[in-house]
């Protein structure tokens, strides 16, 4: 199957690339995934969580840490 | 509108803020819509929107706008998470986030006495408000006769009437907003007026003189009170009926799932056929190599085997689209009050649970309109085994693989949507008895009665059922087209590498990663009948359900019996699956461990990384011992 090292280079990438969208977009924590954003200059996105299907939340509806008189 | 912003002075760099408030189910939503082309869900019942949206307009002067659609509530006097998104937001206590400079406060004109009060709490904030008199349309056809400006007048705050679903006075509540901001920037600085720090909860005395300032004003203003719809008081009477009421619910359910099987058969045939010939076409086309294995064995098999089923999930939220925006959903809720209440659940649970049939995300979400935090959470707890919509593409491949498709009841009924029917049965029947041990155990407490509007009935808008057609298909092929391509490709990668050894005589993939892992976990998943390849597939699956197929289709074009996957996936698990098996992965499923989505939003909704340990542990128990009991008791009557 290593014969032909052009066909092998372009699989070994499109697999690499397969690999680092699952990593940053399932595999890392949000947190983790905001924080190298912040290191990398990017925006972190307002809107979190969701099921990678449209539905997305905004904070959390338990106890919040919100500023309170 | 305009393309280009100009920018108003008082609001230089920071787009003003406008605030969408109201009663629930009086079309904030749609007019969130309408303003700024979003398409949020929209539905005729209470409790649809329970987080705040953000999104952007252009105002008629050029002002770029950020507009926040709120969750419904009757009152600043927060009582569930979903109104105290509101609370907060309409008094600046998010972090990071001004309080609107200005609210439209959104209210139903066929219900004044009850949507003005609102209007007068948030008046008390002394923030420019717009009264935007939502479905006028309804209300003329019911005689109501509302004088705007005498309205205006009485409140003291700007009147528009607006029909927010047919997009009627879009323009003139545009217009209102940028006079309201022109005079806000005049008189005083934005964001001011009574912030977290100066507002107080209202108390029965406010409320009792908010009504009787209601009553004044309606006296002035109401020109005509109309009469409640006619047609709803019919049609409530038959399907609120006691002893109609069920049947006709359970009734509308069954022909539901039927149709996902009749309806989508045509279409399910089309796209396997024009996959077998992009499989086919694929493989004559390109050399023997890596770069045709991946294509064929691994992204086509893997991401085709899922494809096949857009059509049965179409069908599905067809009926769910059509269930919502009839109003027969707040229907639903009343008639199965007493069965929730049964097991102890809030009749309030029942919206977040039939929204788990979609996807057990917006369903967990959409248990913070229960106001009580043990019957929240109970809620939360067994919303994932409502049978949601990724177990569709599950259920049908064993349903087609082991369930001959021929009819019975005398040619009435199909068998395998009979079949499919029961699944779901299943998964409701198990979310109850779930729901049954948590409210004696755990989350023990007094039931509180059900307290709901029940919407008038309304013909379902073909453009709105088209929408959300349309983002269901664009949701599952974005799922298609990013999670499960790329999780394919890795697979692929672990059931090819590394290569079988010379003078090899099982399958490829049984020297690969991926058979080790799934050689590895047999023996974890032997007593309950599933094979390795099954084992495989259950672990991309926890990204989502629906990727266990892909998985199936993939390891299988990888493994010896690959060549018959040409014909069907169904096919190879048929010749290659005990029925136990089957029937043993069908029960893992209906109780399966959640997607790592559901999960994480279990993890925020409850703020709590202990209710989400306690899901995984629950439902992995749950899931084992089903298909066990399964498969044991299939392999003594049927045989293995």
């Amino acid at each position: 199957m290593m014969e032909n090292l052009p066909e092998t280079i372009l699989v070994g990438l499109i697999v690499a690339a397969a690999f680092a969208w699952v990593a940053w977009t399932i595999l890392l924590p949000a947190p983790l995934r905001n924080r190298l954003r912040r290191l990398a200059g990017r925006p972190v996105p307002s809107q979190t969580g969701g099921c990678s299907g449209g539905c997305c939340g905004c904070e959390a509806a338990g106890p919040k840490r919100g500023k309170r008189c | 509108m305009s393309d280009t912003v100009l920018s108003t002075p008082a609001f230089t760099g920071v787009p003003p803020r406008i605030a969408l408030v109201g009663n629930p189910n009086c079309g904030k939503t749609a007019l969130f819509n309408a303003l700024t082309g979003a398409r949020q869900k929209v539905a005729n019942y209470p409790g649809v929107t329970v987080e705040r949206k953000i999104g952007e307009f252009l105002s008629p002067a050029g002002t770029r706008v950020q507009l926040v659609d709120l969750p419904g509530t009757y009152s600043l006097r927060a009582r569930s998470p979903d109104e105290e998104v509101t609370r907060d937001v309409v008094l600046g206590r998010f972090q990071h986030e001004a309080p609107p400079d200005v609210m439209v406060c959104v209210a139903d004109a066929t219900n004044l006495r009850l949507h003005l009060r609102l209007v007068l709490e948030l008046k008390k904030l002394g923030r420019p408000i717009i009264l935007a008199l939502n479905m006028m349309d309804v209300a003329e056809a019911r005689g109501c006769r509302v004088d705007a400006a005498a309205l205006s007048a009485a409140l003291g705050v700007p009147v528009v009437p607006t029909v927010a679903i047919k997009r009627t006075g879009v323009a003139g509540l545009l217009d209102q907003i940028d006079r309201s901001m022109i005079a806000m920037t005049a008189a005083l600085p934005p964001s001011s007026g009574t912030s977290s720090c100066g507002w107080s909860e209202p108390s029965a005395l406010d409320l009792r003189a908010y009504h009787q300032e209601v009553e004044t004003i309606l006296a002035a203003a109401l020109r005509d009170a109309g009469q409640p719809s006619l047609a709803t008081s019919r049609i409530d009477a038959a399907l609120l009926h006691p002893a109609i009421g069920l049947p006709f619910l359970f009734l509308v359910l069954f022909l539901m799932f039927q149709a996902v099987f009749a309806w989508a058969a045509v279409p399910m045939d089309m796209i396997d056929k024009g996959l077998g010939w992009v499989q086919a076409g694929a493989g004559a086309a390109l050399p023997d190599g890596l770069l045709k294995s991946l294509l064929t064995d691994g992204i086509i098999a893997g991401v085709g085997s899922v494809m096949i089923f857009l059509p049965q999930i179409l069908v599905l939220f067809f009926f769910i689209l059509m269930l919502e925006s009839t109003g027969y959903m707040a229907r639903a809720a009343f008639l199965l009050d007493r069965l929730m209440g049964g097991v102890g659940l809030h009749g309030r649970a029942f919206i977040p649970l039939l929204s788990s049939f979609a996807c057990a995300v917006p369903g967990i979400m959409a248990a913070r309109t229960i106001e009580n935090r043990a019957d929240r959470l109970a809620t939360i707890m067994i919303a994932p085994l409502m049978t949601c919509s990724a177990r569709l593409p599950v259920y049908t491949l064993i349903i087609a693989a082991f369930v001959p498709d021929r009819t019975v009841a005398g040619g009435m009924i199909g068998l395998q949507g009979l079949v499919m029917f029961t699944l779901y049965a299943a998964g409701i029947l198990s979310a109850l008895a779930a729901a049954f041990v948590l409210k004696r155990t755990i989350f023990k407490g007094a039931r509180e009665p059900l307290l709901m509007e029940l919407p008038s009935y309304r013909l379902p808008s073909p453009r709105d059922i088209l929408l959300g057609l349309l983002e269901r298909a664009r949701i599952f092929l974005a799922r298609a087209g990013t999670v499960i391509f790329s999780i394919m490709i890795l697979l692929w990668f672990l059931g090819s590498f590394p290569a079988a050894p010379d003078g090899a005589t099982g399958p490829a993939i049984d020297y690969s990663f991926a058979g080790m892992l799934g050689h590895a976990l047999a023996p974890l998943l032997a007593p309950i009948g599933f094979t390795w390849q099954i084992a495989i597939a259950l672990v991309p699956g926890m990204a989502a359900r629906e990727v266990a197929v892909a998985a199936l289709g993939t390891v299988y074009a990888l493994s010896e019996t690959g060549d018959a996957l040409s014909g069907s996936l169904a096919g190879v698990l048929a010749a290659d699956w005990s029925l136990p098996t089957a029937l043993s992965l069908l029960a893992w499923f209906v109780f399966a461990p959640q997607c790592v989505s559901t999960l994480s939003v279990v993890k925020r909704e409850t703020n709590s990384w202990f209710w989400m340990l306690v899901m995984i542990v629950y439902m992995t128990a749950l899931a084992y011992g089903a298909a066990f009991v399964t498969f044991h008791l299939s392999t003594a009557l049927l045989g293995g």
